[in-house]
C-alpha cells in the first residue's frame, strides 16, 4: 500500500529525514516508535504533503503511484488520513459543518453523491457514539477550547467518518486518560480491515496493547533503524532507546 | 431635494482627515439623478410617521430630503422593526429615519440596504434611546459591485441604556458607514462590525464614541476580510471627556488580507481627558493560517474551498452575537455569495 524508499526531507534547510525506508503492505498495522525529535511527525507530514517540507531524495509510492507528485487534498481523496499530533483549532466553523464539507469534497472528487446535513448528522451521531464523543461537541467550533483528549477523540471520529485506506495516527494516545485510551483504541480498531492499513506513531506500548501491530519500527535520527514484531514495543518500554542506539553504532540493528 | 452639481462639489476629498483613505473620486463620475425612495418599514410595537422640515442630525456626507420618517416605539413595548431600503439603478437617494425608543423599552431593529447597478445611497439613521432601554440594531449593507453607500448612524443614549449594534457590510464599489454614539451615565454600546471588501471594493467603518459622562462602557469589535485590489478602512475614535470617570472602553480590530494587493488601514484614535478610566485597543492584520489550510486540505478540501471555509469561519465569528435565527441564516447566505465571488 505504502512504499517509502531512501526518503530525505528538510525543513528550513535542515535535513530531518535522512534516508528513510519503510514498507506498509495492505491490511497491516505498523507501529513507529522513536525518541523526541527523531522525525516521526515530519514523516507523517511529508506523507500528507505539507508545503514546508522539501523532499530532496527518495520516493513515496501509494497504491503504486507516485505520492510526491500529488497535491495534499488529492492524497486525502485517494484515502490517506492523518490524525494530527496537534490538531488545529478553527473558531467560527462547527465541527459538524467542517466534517461534512470534508466528506462532500471527497465524495465529489470520487464522483459519489453528496450528503445533506440531515443524513450527515445521522451518520455523525452514530460514529460519535463509537468514540463516546458527546453529540453537543459537533455543534461547537472545531477544536476550539476542546481538551487535549477531546481533540484526539475528534481526530479519530473524523477518521471513522472519512473511512481512509491508509490512516496515520501521530501520537493519538498522548493526552488521553486510561478510559479514553481504551475507547479511542476501540474506534481505531473498527477501521482495521484486510483492505486498510494503519501507521501508528506512539511513545507508549500501552496503546499497542489495544492496537496490536503486525510490525514495529524504531525511527531514530531520520531513519528506520530497527524493525521487529509486536514484542519490540515491550522491549523498548523496558530498556529505552539506548540499547538500540548502541546496536546501531555497532552496526547490528535492523 | 439635493442639487446634484452642488452636492457632488461639496463631497470631501482625501485631504480631509476623516476621508484620508476613502477617495470619492469614482463617485463623482457616477451617472445618477436625485430621486426620493421611501424605505419599506414593518413595525410591531411602534408607529411610523412622516414629518417634513427636519434637518440631518450628523455632520457628514448627507443628502437633503424633505420628508423624514419617524419610528416611534410605544411606551413599555418590546418592539420589532425592520426597515428595508432598495435603491434603483441610477438613483442618488437617502432616506432619513429617526427611531425613538422611550425609557425602559426593548427594540429589535433590523435595517437592510440593497441596490441595483450604479447608485449612490446616502441614508441617515438616528436613534434616540431612553433611560434603561435596550436596543438591538443590526444593519446590513448588501453587496452591489457598482454601488456607492455612504450611510450614517447617530445614536444618543440616555443613562443606563444599552445599544448592541452589528454592522455587516458586504461591499459595493465604496461603502462607508459612519457611526456616532453619545453615551450618558451608565450606558453601554456594543459594536460588532464586519467589512467584507471583495475585488476592488472599498469598505470603510468610521466610528466615534463620545463618553461624556461617568460609568459608561464601550465594546467595539470590528473585523474585515479583503480580496485582491480591495481595501478595508477602520477609524475608531473614542473620546473620554473630562469627568467621564470609570469609563470602560475596549476596541479591537482584526483584518484578514486575502491577496498580496489587498489593503487595510486601521486607525484607533483614543482621546482620554478623564482620570480613573479603563481603555484598551488592539489592531491585528494577518493572512489565513497556513497550518489551518494544511489541516483542511489533509481532509480532502481543495485549496480554494479551504481558503473560503477559513474566511467564512473568520466572518462567522463576527456574526456570533446575532441570535435571531432567520436573520443569521440570511446573513450566512450573503456571506457565502460574497465568498463565491472571491478572486481565488
Ligand atoms: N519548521 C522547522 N524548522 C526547523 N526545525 C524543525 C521544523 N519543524 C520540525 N523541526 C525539527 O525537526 C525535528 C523532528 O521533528 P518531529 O516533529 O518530526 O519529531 P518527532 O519525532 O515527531 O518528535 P516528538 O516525539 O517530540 O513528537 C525536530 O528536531 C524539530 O525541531
Ligand atoms: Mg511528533
Amino acid at each position: 500500500m505504502l512504499s517509502i524508499k531512501n526518503l530525505h526531507a528538510s525543513v528550513d534547510g535542515k535535513e530531518i529525514l535522512k534516508g528513510l525506508t519503510l514498507e506498509v503492505p495492505v491490511g497491516q498495522v505498523h507501529a513507529i516508535m522513536g525518541p523526541n525529535g527523531s522525525g516521526k511527525s515530519t514523516l507523517s507530514r511529508v506523507i500528507c504533503g505539507h508545503p514546508d517540507y522539501v523532499v530532496t531524495e527518495g520516493s513515496i509510492t501509494y497504491e503504486g503511484v507516485d505520492l510526491l507528485a500529488m497535491p495534499i487534498e488529492e492524497r486525502a481523496r485517494k484515502g490517506i488520513f492523518l490524525s494530527f499530533q496537534h490538531p488545529v483549532e478553527i473558531p467560527g466553523i462547527s465541527t459538524a459543518y467542517f466534517l461534512r464539507s470534508a466528506l462532500n469534497a471527497q465524495h465529489k472528487a470520487r464522483g459519489e453523491p453528496e450528503i445533506d446535513a440531515i443524513d450527515f448528522l445521522k451518520v455523525a451521531k452514530e460514529k460519535a457514539k463509537l468514540v463516546e464523543l458527546p453529540a453537543a461537541l459537533l455543534n461547537r467550533p472545531l477544536n476550539e477550547g476542546f481538551s487535549g483528549g477531546e481533540k484526539k477523540r475528534v481526530e479519530i471520529f473524523q477518521m471513522t467518518i472519512l473511512e481512509p485506506k491508509l490512516a496515520i495516527l501521530d501520537e493519538t494516545d498522548s493526552g488521553l486518560d486510561i478510559d479514553a485510551l481504551r475507547v479511542v483504541a476501540g474506534g481505531i480498531n473498527t477501521m482495521r480491515s484486510p483492505t486498510r492499513s494503519q501507521l501508528v506513531i506512539t511513545h507508549h506500548q500501552r496503546l499497542l496493547d489495544y492496537i496490536v501491530p503486525d510490525v514495529t519500527h524504531v525511527l531514530m535520527d531520520g531513519r528506520i533503524v530497527k524493525t521487529g514484531g509486536k514484542e519490540l514495543a515491550h522491549e523498548l518500554e523496558e530498556k529505552g532507546y539506548d540499547w538500540v542506539k548502541r546496536e546501531v553504532a555497532a552496526g547490528v540493528a535492523l | 431635494m439635493t442639487d446634484l452639481i452642488t452636492w457632488k462639489a461639496s463631497l470631501p476629498t482625501p485631504r480631509h482627515e476623516d476621508w484620508k483613505y476613502t477617495s470619492l473620486a469614482s463617485l463623482k463620475q457616477a451617472d445618477v439623478k436625485p430621486v426620493v425612495v421611501a424605505p419599506v418599514i414593518a413595525a410591531r410595537g411602534a408607529t411610523v410617521e412622516t414629518r417634513t422640515g427636519d434637518v440631518p442630525a450628523i455632520d457628514d456626507v448627507v443628502v437633503q430630503v424633505d420628508e423624514h420618517v419617524h419610528v416611534l416605539v410605544h411606551e413599555g413595548a418590546d418592539a420589532v422593526v425592520t426597515i428595508a431600503h432598495a435603491t434603483p439603478a441610477g438613483a442618488l437617494t437617502g432616506a432619513n429615519v429617526h427611531v425613538h425608543v422611550p425609557a425602559n423599552c426593548k427594540l429589535h431593529l433590523v435595517e437592510r440596504f440593497a441596490g441595483n447597478d450604479v447608485f449612490v445611497h446616502v441614508p441617515a439613521t438616528t436613534l434616540t434611546i431612553g433611560a434603561g432601554a435596550k436596543v438591538r440594531y443590526v444593519r446590513v449593507v448588501e453587496d452591489a459591485p457598482k454601488g456607492f453607500h455612504l450611510g450614517t448612524v447617530a445614536a444618543d443614549l440616555a443613562p443606563d441604556a444599552t445599544l448592541a449594534l452589528a454592522s455587516v457590510v458586504l461591499g459595493g464599489r465604496i461603502s462607508r458607514t459612519r457611526i456616532d454614539v453619545k453615551l450618558a451615565k451608565g450606558s453601554t454600546i456594543e459594536m460588532d462590525g464586519l467589512s467584507l471588501a471583495g475585488k476592488d471594493a472599498l469598505v470603510d467603518h468610521h466610528t466615534f464614541v463620545d463618553h461624556a459622562e461617568p460609568n459608561a462602557t464601550t465594546r467595539e469589535r470590528f473585523r474585515a476580510a479583503v480580496d485582491s485590489g480591495g481595501r478595508a478602512v477602520f477609524t475608531g475614535k473614542v473620546i473620554v471627556r473630562k469627568g467621564a470617570v470609570k469609563t470602560d472602553a475596549a476596541q479591537h480590530t482584526k483584518t484578514l488580507l486575502l491577496a498580496d494587493d489587498a489593503i487595510a488601514n486601521a486607525r484607533p484614535q483614543l482621546e482620554i481627558l478623564a482620570d480613573d478610566v479603563k481603555c484598551s485597543h488592539g489592531a491585528a492584520v494577518g493572512r489565513l493560517d497556513e497550518e489551518a489550510l494544511f489541516y483542511l486540505r489533509t481532509r480532502g478540501i481543495g485549496p480554494d474551498d479551504a481558503r473560503r471555509l477559513l474566511t467564512k469561519a473568520f466572518a462567522s465569528e463576527s456574526l456570533a452575537t446575532i441570535d435571531d435565527g432567520p436573520l443569521r441564516a440570511s446573513l450566512d447566505v450573503l456571506v457565502d455569495r460574497w465568498l463565491a465571488g472571491l478572486s481565488s
